[in-house]
């Protein structure tokens, strides 16, 4: 199966160095820009690892790989757990550089060139990368849920319905989050003391990420289930 | 003491008892379907069943949607059947799953390969599921077939890639290869190569070959074993040579009545025709029609095809015929033709 993953993560190296670059961009222009580098890099984390998912199996679906795969002497569950497992390992990586950017971006390149919102912050650098694990963290575990979402659609609906679905989802998502943060700005509405300590401790992030990988592994099953029931061609 | 000699005798039976198992799987059908059905809301796969013995080749012949490629791919796994019993090299196809698949080279009727990649990494990632692979064979296979290992798949020509699947399907060595139509869409000459691969291969008698087709000359070839399906169900399926020994052409000039025979008026000419066409019909709705898939009467002559010809049958054609009538051999396009034609017009 590690063949498998190792497959997935090759053929979209080209993607993956893109994305990896594209990241850097954003946290050194932010950086320059004087502006808090972590949410927009969080939010490129995201997408990136949708893009690595989509392009990923958009070749699958391209060349027929899957038919290729079920030719071989292998089970419906390596075909299945191994996509899933190659599209946790690149998130995590993408979290792990994420975390690294912002934490450089944030605690050295702005202090030292007295730029961005971290410029002047009382917190030593230790206590700006564990903030910035926690918002990671966070944004990490909602991730796994979008990607448990798309690839169960994809071993159940094929490519082409799961990316236009999910591409709906994410939009969606969107949305709602956007109209949630008007609505709480107009109405200048304080969340209660119980949630922003939430959101300082280390509780909050743990949740996201447990709840994320509990879906993850969810959609994992669902996916295995609904392959061993259904045709290949 | 006593617990140590029953100890003894438990593991000597167990043996017996795997090597009488391995014997009988070492001996039992490459291939054997039983039964198997599927169901879709325009198609229908009814019990279709035939067995390829090892040591030979089958060609399984169909016209276009007759149900060859599912077929195929209920063996595959890759359908999953609504009934039946399928057994591969003696094993049950979805329990023994990924066992049967390391004795069994299959190529699909599109080859389906990562396209970015060199036929050199895909033989690399290919072989790491075979314990039988046989690196310098593949290599060598390439080299005869005329395919750059270092050349990205997606640069090959659609022979090319069946050269490649094919490649792929031999070099762990397979007790049993599966194809689906892989000549079709190819020039002559790589469908030549292609058949003499196939023949190759069952040079060792361990090796059974299975190909679907809907091009009868390449069955003609290098067949031993062929199964006829048509709109899901399964016609015919028997050696070759015994099936094109029991299907034959047959003609005969319409037997007129006596005052029709050098008649010079049309009319009683006319009439006696009617007669004997009446008269042919009518046998042909009775016990002798059972043995023609098809016929026609054409002017003043009768043409059908035998699907059981036999000494019986000529006499009682002679009978009808009033004469002897001419046989002919068919081949197995035509035996394709008239199984359709004669299933359109049922």
């Amino acid at each position: 199966m590690l063949d498998l993953v190792w497959k997935d993560i090759i053929q979209g190296r080209r993607a993956l160095a893109f994305y990896l670059a594209v990241g850097a961009a954003i946290a050194l222009g932010l950086t320059f820009a004087m502006s808090d580098v972590g949410a927009v890099v969080a939010l490129q984390m995201t997408l990136s690892v949708y893009g690595f998912a989509v392009k990923s199996t958009y070749d699958d679906d391209k060349h027929g790989a899957l038919l290729f795969l079920k030719g071989l002497p292998l089970s419906d569950a390596a075909i299945v757990v191994s996509k899933f497992v190659s599209t946790f390992v690149v998130a995590v990586g993408f979290a792990v550089f994420s975390w690294g950017l912002c934490v450089v971006a944030e605690g050295f390149l702005g202090p030292s060139l007295r730029l961005g919102a971290a410029a002047g912050a009382p917190q030593g650098l230790s206590g700006l990368a564990w903030q910035i694990l926690l918002s990671v963290a966070a944004f990490f575990g909602a991730l796994l849920v979008v990607m448990a979402v798309y690839l169960a659609m994809f071993f159940c609906l094929g490519y082409a319905r799961a990316a236009a679905y999910n591409r709906v989802v994410m939009l969606g998502l969107f949305a709602v989050i956007m109209a949630a943060s008007a609505v709480f700005q107009r109405a200048r509405v304080q969340p209660p003391e119980w949630a922003q300590a939430l959101g300082r401790s280390w509780a909050a992030p743990l949740l996201a990420v447990c709840a994320g990988l509990a879906v993850y592994a969810a959609g994992c099953a669902a996916s295995l289930w609904w392959v061993r029931r259904r045709d290949w061609s | 003491m006593a617990v140590t000699v029953a100890g003894t005798a438990a593991t000597v039976a167990t043996e017996a008892a795997a090597v009488k198992g391995a014997r009988e799987l070492a001996e039992a059908p490459a291939l054997m379907l039983s039964a198997v059905g599927k169901r879709y809301p325009k198609f229908e796969l009814k019990d279709v069943s035939f067995v390829l013995p090892r040591g030979y080749i089958m060609g399984f012949i169909g016209p276009n949607g007759a149900g060859k490629s599912t077929t195929i791919k209920i063996v595959m796994n890759m359908v999953r059947k609504s009934r039946g019993t399928v057994k591969v090299l003696g094993l049950d196809h979805v329990a023994f799953e990924t066992e049967v698949k390391r004795h069994v080279g299959y190529l699909g009727e599109e080859p389906h390969f990562y396209e970015e990649v060199s036929p050199a990494w895909l033989g690399g990632f290919v072989g790491k599921y075979y314990p039988t692979w046989d690196a310098g064979f593949y290599r060598a296979t390439l080299r005869r077939f005329g395919i750059e290992p270092s050349k990205p798949v997606k640069a090959l020509s659609k022979g090319m890639k069946v050269k490649l699947g094919l490649a792929l399907a031999l070099s762990h060595k397979p007790e049993l290869l599966i194809l689906d139509e892989p000549t079709s869409g190819l020039d002559p000459v790589v469908r030549h190569d292609v058949l003499a691969e196939l023949m190759s291969v069952i040079q060792d008698e361990k090796r059974s070959v299975f190909f679907s087709t809907h091009i009868t000359q390449d069955v003609e070839k290098v067949a031993d074993y062929v199964t006829f399906i048509n709109e899901g169900r399964v016609v015919i399926s028997d050696v070759k040579d015994d099936v094109l020994a029991r299907w034959k052409k047959v003609s005969f000039p319409l037997p007129l009545p006596p005052y029709a025979r050098g008649a010079s008026d049309p009319a009683r000419i006319e009439l006696g025709l009617a007669e004997a066409r009446e008269r042919v019909e009518r046998a042909m709705r009775g016990a002798l029609g059972k043995a023609f898939a098809s016929h026609k009467i054409d002017g003043l002559t009768f043409t059908g095809i035998t699907r059981a010809f036999s000494g019986d049958v000529e006499r009682e054609i002679s009978q009808l015929a009033e004469t002897r009538p001419r046989v002919i051999p068919v081949s197995l396009d035509e035996i394709l033709v008239a199984i359709v034609r004669g299933s359109e017009t049922c």
